[in-house]
Formats: C-alpha cells, structure tokens, sequence
C-alpha cells in the first residue's frame, strides 16, 4: 500500500510539472476562438470557457449565435475566413455540418477546410456523416465531442429499471441523424436480445413530418406491449417531446431518453444523459490538444464521455406505479 | 556467577527457558488484547450501524413516495451488507407484524424468531438490540414499518476463538523449538560426557590408560581424562585439544530452521504475490503468480548440483551458513519487493539459499553416519523438516495476520540469520572430512534412469502427479481460495499444518502398512487416488462447510502422500542394480527426486491458469481428475509388469 501510494504521489508530481509546463507555454500566446451557436449559449459553452481556464489556456471568444436559423451560415463562414480565428468551435449537428461539411462531399468554396474545428453536442457525429467511417482517415481539421451514451449502455440503463424485452420508437424517417441511430439499434436488438417496435411519423401534407399522429403512434405502439418508448437524437421528436410523452403515460408506458431536454423540461421516465457543462469541458481538452500542444485536429480522437447522468423523474414513475429500485435511488439523481 | 553462565547446561536451558517465556508473553499480550476489545458491545455497535444505513436506504425510498410494501431491490441491500458482513443472517421489513421482505430467512421462521423470548444479554446491547434464537436482533423504525437484521450470534466469538487458536499455535511452535533446543543441550552435554566417560572407563578397565592421551570428548570430560592420565603416571606427550564435535542430532534444529523460515511465507505466498503481479507485471496476475511460487521450487532443484559443488570447497558448515545468508537477503527482498521482476529475483535467491542449505545437512547427515546408521541420521533430518512444515504456514499465517505479509517475511529472514549464526556455534572449528560427499545428479544417472522404461512409467504416472498435486493445489489453490473467499492468512496456515501432521502422525503406520503388502505399485495407485478423489468433489462444497471439506482434502492428499513416498522410494531402489544400491547409490532414485522436484515447480504454473479458465475450485477438481488419470493408467502399466516380473535390471 504504501508503494502504491508514493508511486501516486510522484505521478501527481508529475502530472503538476506537466501542467505548469503548459500553463507556462499557454501563457506565452492568447488564442482567439470563434464560437458557432445553435440557440445561444447553453452549459456546454459555460463548461467549456471554465475548462480553458483551468487549463491555462488564454483566449479571446467570440460567439456568432444563430438563433436557429442555418441560412446565416454563409455569413458566417466568410467572416470567420476574414478573422482566421486559431480555431472554431461548433454546437450542434446541424451546425457543425454546414461549417464542415459531410466527410466525403467537403466543398473547399462553403466549408472551412484549414481552420480546426471542434464541434460539441453531436450526437453521432459518423451517422451524421462528420466523422469519416471506419477504415477511411480521420479529417485533417475536424475534432469533437459527442454527448450520447453508447447504445449499449443506454439499453443497460432502462434495464437497470425494468425488465425490458420490446422497445418501442417513434422516429422522424426524414432526418440523417435518427435513421442512423435507428440503424445501430437494429443491430443492437439481436445482441441484447429485445424486440425493437419501430413507429415512423408520417409526412403531413405540407410535406413534413405530422406532430399531430404521434399520440395515435404511441397508443399503437402500447398496443403491440412496448415495454417503454425509446427518445434518441431526433430533433423533431425532441421538439414535441411533450406531446411524446404525455401520450405515454396516458397508455401506461413511460419513456427513456438519451439527451437532457426529454426528462428535465419533459415527462420521459428515465435518462442516461451527459451533463452539457461536461461535454464542453471535454471539448475543451481537445481545443487545448490543438493550440497549446500543436497536435493536429486530425490525431485528437472524436470522443464520447466515459460517464454519464442517471435520471429519474419521480413524478412519472409514481404516477405509473413504476418504482426505482434501492441501488438505483443510490446513484441516480432523482427530479422530483 | 561468570562460570554459571559459561555452563553449557546452563545456557541451554536458558535459551529453552527464553522461548517458553516469550511463549507466554504472547499468551499474555494476546488475551489481554482479546478482552481488551471487549468484543460485544463492538460488535453489537456494529450491527447497529448497519441497520442503521439499512434503515437509511428504505427510508431514502419512502421519503420519493414509494410505499413500503413496493420498495424495489431489498434482495440488493441484503446481498450487498452480507457481502461486505458475512456475519449477517437476515434482513426483513415488517409493517405492524406483517412480514413484508424477508431475505436471508423464510417469513415464518421470521415472524417464530422474533416473537422468541430474548436470551438473556450480556452488558452492551442497545435498546433496539436482543439476542433471540443463536441471533443478535437489530430491530430500527422506518418512517413506516421496522427493518430487522440478524447476525448470527456465534460470530459474536468467533474473534475469541481465533485468537485462543492463534495462541495455541504459538505455544506450540514456541515448545517444539524448545524442545528441539533442550535435545541438542541435552545430546551435548549430557549424552555425549557420559558416553566419553563410559568409554574412558572401558579403556580403563581394560588397562589402556595411555589410550586416554587422546580421548574422544572435549570440554570438562576432556580435561578429567588428561587429569586421570597423569594420575595413573601415563606419559601424556602434547595433548591435543581435538575439535568440538557436533553431534548428528543438531541436523535436527538445522533442519527445522532453514525450513521453518521458507514456510513461513507459505500460507499468503500467492495472495502477496498476486498483489504485486497485479499491480506492477502487465503479465497476467493468476499466471504471473504461479511463476513465483513454481520458481521457487524449480530453483531449488536446480540449485542443489550447484551447492553440491561448492561442498568440496567449502565444507558443510560454510555452505549452510552462506546458504542461510543467501536466503536471509532473498527473504528480505521478498519483503520489500515493490515490483513483480524484483520479486522474481528475489524468490530465486532464497531458493538458493535453501538448496544450499538443504545440501549442506545431507552432506552433514552422510559425513556423521555409516551407511549402517544413515538411515536414522536422514530421519532426524526429515524429522526436522516435518516438524518446519508443520510448525511454519500456521506460525507465518498468525505473524502476517497481526503484523503484516511484509513484515513476515523480515522476521522469516532472521529466522534465516539465526540459523546462520546457529551453524557457525554448533560447527566452530569443526573440519571438513575429505571423504563422502552429498552426490550429485550426473548426466550418467540420466542416461541409466532413462532407459528404464519402468522408470519413466514410475515418474511420468506416479511420482509427478504427486507431486503436482502437492504444489499445485496444497501451495497454490488452496491458499488462493481460502483466503478469496475471505478467510485469514493464519486458517490457511492452520490448514496447510494438517498436511504435515498427517505426514508425520500418519506416515510410519502407513509405511507398515505397505511393508505388510509386498505390492507396492497397488499401494501408490491407492495413495494417489485417495489424494485425488476429494479434489474431485471440490465444486460441490457447499460455501458453509468450504472449511472442513478443504481440511478433510489436505488430510486425504497427506495420508495419500504418507502411503505413497515409501512404497515409491522401495519400487525405484529395487530397479536400481544391485552393484549400485550396495554403494549407497540408486541413480534412479536420485533422477526422479530431481525430476520430482523441477516437476514440483510446475504444479503453481499450471494450477494459476487453470484457475484463470475455470475458478480455482474448477482447477482443483482438474487437478484430482488428472491424478485419477493418471493414477488408473499406472494401474493399467504396472499391473503388467507383475504378469511378467522379470524385466532385465541392467
């Protein structure tokens, strides 16, 4: 034990060396980094200022906010070419993939090709077609962060609350980022041994997807006995996230979700979701990687977090008589 | 005064005196540290507070609005307290006598338990606690309803009994040195003088007093004779002081006490191991493992040829003593290893260090003996060594429970020292004689035992299965698996104690017994399958008696062993030709120790990734299917070679 500990001591020693070294490094240049927002400023952003910080990292940030609005990107990008900024940072898919493009169809006149960029708040970053598949090299200036848990682990999760053997989703079939999701969870459902029970929305028609038939979706899918609804990437479901999941509680069956919004401004039973401060902090570290130790965006990994937030929402699993378990109630954060 | 305590009688019964008080000063410090910790009431504190954080959780549970009657994962906590408190028996939730939960017990054995009377209680209880029905009964409010966790109450003494046993174990190590100590004083002073003096008489008698100028004693007997020569007005030209000589009886103590230092660390050699494996090889630690403890033993033999070498140039008493320095400094490198290479290196020191050793007191037992006494001068040498096996894991286990793994090993190394320091008193001055020396396994014995097809067959089905069986599962499963499932360092020692008491308790009847059948071979098949067929039942133990089955295993693997050295040791002597039994050489004997020996090392190697692949319960039930194996096969073969006896000896 005590060999243990002064081997941890003197790697702590060494580790601060390090860190003063870079401290000291940083200190010697100020960094000037444009931030592309979706809506504003979220806890990721928080997350990732403090985290330079702490890294000793100094840098002029500058935010251009879209406000939901894609079409200002071109602007965007022609004055992010004006300033050569040392490197961008991306929120969202939507964003990052008109900053950068998709992987094989870069377009050298609309996306940035020599500025970094580290995006954060992508949700499959190689579904959405940001990060090149596997087997083809990594891009030459894109990194990031992306905030989903792994399949397996989301799967993991629900059955850490109930028994789980039909897993029902309600999909946007029109959006890249959902289908690829849906994809991975074919796959999955074979392994882990569940009946995945697939709803598409319909198109309405003015051509997009019709909000209004998701509650006959979900009574349908309480009828083929989903075990619980399945919320993942899908921004469309996530913007009527409360019509999803209101309908499931009146059928009885609760919803798991895998980004924050669902269970914390929604009625989803059960998350496993990151903390948007976390997943800033860690595209921090990749933006330290890249400035401070000059390492090419190309051989800083695209990275999810190792832990992730257990939520319970307990109005919703009292009003379904659906009880967390004593080992569940220890770890998981519980909103009341 | 001064003189008093020049006197050899004296000093021995001193030193004897010495263990025994310091005995009993462990006796003392022990009970007075048992009753010092006043073992109830901080027991009963902490079953308190573990109802108490039980009692927590639930309440955690019925604060979200959960109703007590649906709280989910009680079967949880209770396999998560019981894990981190086997003492606990149960765990229920009840509302107003209604049993809601009840796991660890049936609902009605519940609700008759608790509605037993409480047997009266000694001083420390709380008021929430009863002992009722072999129970202590923590009974805490919920915000509705009650938790109740049961311990049972014999465990209540369990740390009392453990440390009487403890104490025992230490009383006797302390007496059997003691009495190791007071037979050598007593063979030296004692013993000796009087045969001297019996002697001088004889010569006396038979009116030889000049024969005295040279007598055969030393000390006061000595100068008697030379005072008793000049009486009689023998001319006693320039009388010799002739060496001390020590008597064979002292192979005994240093036997026992080059044995005694490696046993020490036997009982947690794979868990210390195991730990720094872990923590700094890289290598697989259940494999890395079963390198040190295998190492050991392989460099043992390996060793020995070396030592024997060295034996001409130095001579027995330096040999010991360098060998026990050798393992001095290779055990206090074990003790301060910090990482696995270092503790590779250092288990290959000591073993050295006890190869040398070993070979120095066969050198000593041959240079003392005719062959028409060697016989009784090797069992005093064995009898030391049992007597090390049996004393040392129990002894090692109470040592590293109550100070540490490390610092075992530091006091294993003294042990080592003193017997260093032992040798150069017992052996001051003493000469090499130039004659026979401790023979070497040569090339020419591999070639002779080689082509004895009834060799291979002995050492291949019968002797290596044995023996593996031994290091594999005695040395390195059963310590692995006892102290796995949670039990102390010094019950492991205890339990690796059975197998040399059985050895020594058991052997000499189980050798008649073989003398009586004059089939030997039927006698080695019977002492490897009653080893083996315990071994085989090992996954069916149940967790409660994993104790007792594992003692009944190592009293089975020790009888079988006992029956089997003898009959085997006969059978390869009588392949061996006559010419060279009659010079006090069987190469065949000696290249199966060896074989044995090397083979020895191996078992820990393959036991820990057996153990990796199947559990060590499943590696010790392969093991006794191997030996089964292997023990029906050597049936098979040698029930052959009694259809046709005669298989030309060379």
């Amino acid at each position: 034990m005590r060999r243990r500990e002064a081997i941890s001591v003197l790697c702590a020693g060494a580790a601060g060396l390090l860190v003063g070294r870079r401290a000291l490094a940083a200190g010697a240049r100020r960094f000037r980094i444009v931030m592309v927002l979706w809506r504003g400023e979220t806890e990721a952003e928080a997350g990732f200022r403090q985290e330079l910080l702490a890294l000793g990292v100094d840098a002029d940030i500058e935010v251009r906010d879209l406000a939901r609005d894609l079409t200002r990107l071109p602007d965007v990008v022609a004055e992010i070419r004006l300033l050569r900024p040392d490197l961008v940072y991306a929120w969202g898919t939507g964003v990052t993939l008109g900053l950068v493009g998709r992987w094989d169809k870069v377009d050298p006149v609309a996306h940035l090709t020599d500025v970094p960029v580290v995006f954060t708040m992508v949700s499959s970053p190689r579904g959405a077609g940001i990060e090149p598949p596997e087997g083809e090299p990594p891009r030459a200036n894109v990194t990031g962060v992306s905030h989903i848990a792994p399949l397996p682990a989301q799967i993991n999760a629900i059955r850490a609350f109930l028994p789980m053997e039909r897993l029902g989703i309600v999909y946007n079939p029109a959006e890249a980022n959902s289908l690829a999701n849906l994809a991975e969870l074919r796959a999955l459902a074979p392994i882990a041994r569940f009946q995945l029970l697939e709803a598409p929305v319909p198109t309405g028609t003015d051509g997009q997807p019709d909000a209004t038939a998701i509650p006959d979706l979900v009574a349908d899918l309480s009828r083929r006995q989903a075990d619980i609804l399945y919320i993942g990437p899908d921004s469309f479901v996530g913007a009527n996230r409360d019509s999803l999941t209101a309908a499931g509680i009146e059928a009885g069956v609760p919803a798991f979700t895998a980004t924050e919004l669902e269970i914390r401004e929604s009625q989803a039973m059960i998350g496993l979701v990151s903390r948007y401060a976390t997943v800033g902090q860690l595209a921090a570290g990749k933006a330290e990687q890249i400035l401070v130790e000059d390492t090419p965006p190309s051989a800083v990994p695209i990275e999810t977090l190792k832990r992730f937030s257990y939520l319970i929402r307990l109005p919703v699993a009292l009003r379904l008589g659906r009880y967390p378990s004593l080992q569940l109630i220890d770890y998981a954060e519980v909103i009341r | 005064m001064r003189k008093r305590f020049a006197d050899p009688m004296f000093q021995g019964l001193a030193v004897a005196a010495l263990a025994l008080l310091m005995a009993l000063a462990s006796v003392s410090w022990l009970t007075v540290v048992s009753s010092s910790r006043l073992l109830f009431p901080e027991l009963a504190q902490t079953a308190l507070a573990e109802a108490s954080q039980g009692q927590g959780k639930i309440d955690a549970a019925l604060d979200l609005g959960i109703p007590l009657d649906r709280v989910v994962g009680v079967d949880w906590l209770f396999a998560s307290m019981k894990e981190s408190d086997p003492d606990i028996a149960f765990l229920a939730i009840t509302d107003g006598g209604k049993v809601l939960f009840s796991e660890g017990v049936t609902a009605a054995t519940l609700v008759r338990l608790l509605a037993s009377p409480p047997e009266p209680a000694s001083a420390g209880l709380s008021s929430q606690q009863s002992l009722k029905d072999g129970h202590l009964v923590t009974e805490l409010p919920l915000r509705s309803g009650a938790i109740h966790l049961g311990h049972h109450s014999d465990a209540l003494f369990k740390p009392l009994a453990d440390n009487l046993v403890d104490v025992g174990v230490i009383v006797l190590v302390s007496c059997l040195l003691a009495f190791e100590v007071m037979l050598l004083v007593v063979v030296l002073n004692v013993v000796q003088p009087a045969r001297a003096v019996a002697d001088a008489l004889r010569v006396i008698a038979g009116g030889g007093a000049a024969a005295l100028v040279d007598p055969r004693a030393s000390g006061w007997v000595r100068a008697l004779a030379v005072r008793l020569v000049r009486l009689l007005g023998t001319s006693s030209g320039g009388v010799k002081a002739s060496p001390r000589s020590a008597p064979l009886v002292s192979v005994r103590l240093l036997a026992f006490l080059f044995v005694f230092a490696e046993e020490l660390g036997r009982s947690f050699m794979p868990v210390y191991a195991g730990d720094i494996a872990a923590a700094t090889s890289g290598l697989d630690a259940n494999f890395a493992t079963g390198v040190v403890v295998g190492l050991h033993m392989c460099m043992v033999a390996v060793a020995m040829p070396f030592a024997t070498l060295l034996y001409t140039r130095l001579g027995r008493a330096r040999l010991y003593a360098a060998g026990a320095l050798i393992a001095t400094a290779g055990l206090v490198g074990t003790g301060l290893a910090d990482n696995y290479w270092s503790l590779l290196a250092w288990r290959a020191v000591s073993a050295f260090g006890y190869g040398a050793t070993y070979v120095a007191c066969q050198g000593f037992v041959i240079e003392n003996t005719t062959s028409a006494n060697r016989a009784s001068g090797s069992a005093m040498m064995v009898g030391g060594i049992t007597l090390a096996d049996i004393c040392g894991p129990a002894f090692g286990g109470v040592l590293a429970e109550r100070f540490g793994q490390s610092e075992t090993f530091i006091f294993a190394a003294l042990v080592a020292a003193l017997s260093a320091v032992v040798v150069a008193w017992l052996m001051a001055g003493s000469r090499r004689s130039p004659g026979e020396r401790p023979r070497n396994v040569t090339l020419g014995d591999f070639a002779i035992a080689l082509a004895n097809r009834r060799l291979a067959v002995q050492v291949i089905f019968a002797a290596i299965p044995a023996k593996l069986l031994l290091t594999g599962f005695l040395y390195y499963l059963l310590p692995v698996t006892l102290i796995g499932d949670g039990w102390r360092e010094a019950d492991v020692g205890r339990i690796l104690m059975v197998y040399g008491a059985v050895v020594l308790l058991g052997g000499p009847l189980l050798s008649r017994l073989t003398d009586r059948r004059q089939n030997h071979a039927v006698v080695v098949t019977l002492g490897l399958i009653l080893s083996a067929l315990p071994l085989l039942a090992a996954p069916l133990v149940p967790e409660a008696l994993v104790l007792p089955a594992a003692i009944v295993m190592v009293a089975a693997l020790g009888s079988g062993q006992a029956m089997s050295i003898t009959a085997q040791t006969s059978m390869v002597v009588g392949m061996a030709s006559e010419a060279d039994v009659r010079h006090g050489h069987a190469p065949e004997l000696t290249v199966m120790r060896f074989v044995e020996r090397f083979g020895g090392g191996l078992g820990p190697m393959i036991a820990a990734p057996l153990g990796a692949h199947f559990g060590s319960v499943g590696a010790i039930a392969v093991f006794g299917v191997y030996a089964c194996l292997s023990a029906m096969i050597y049936a098979g073969l040698t029930a052959r070679w009694r259809a046709s006896p005669s298989e030309v000896p060379r």
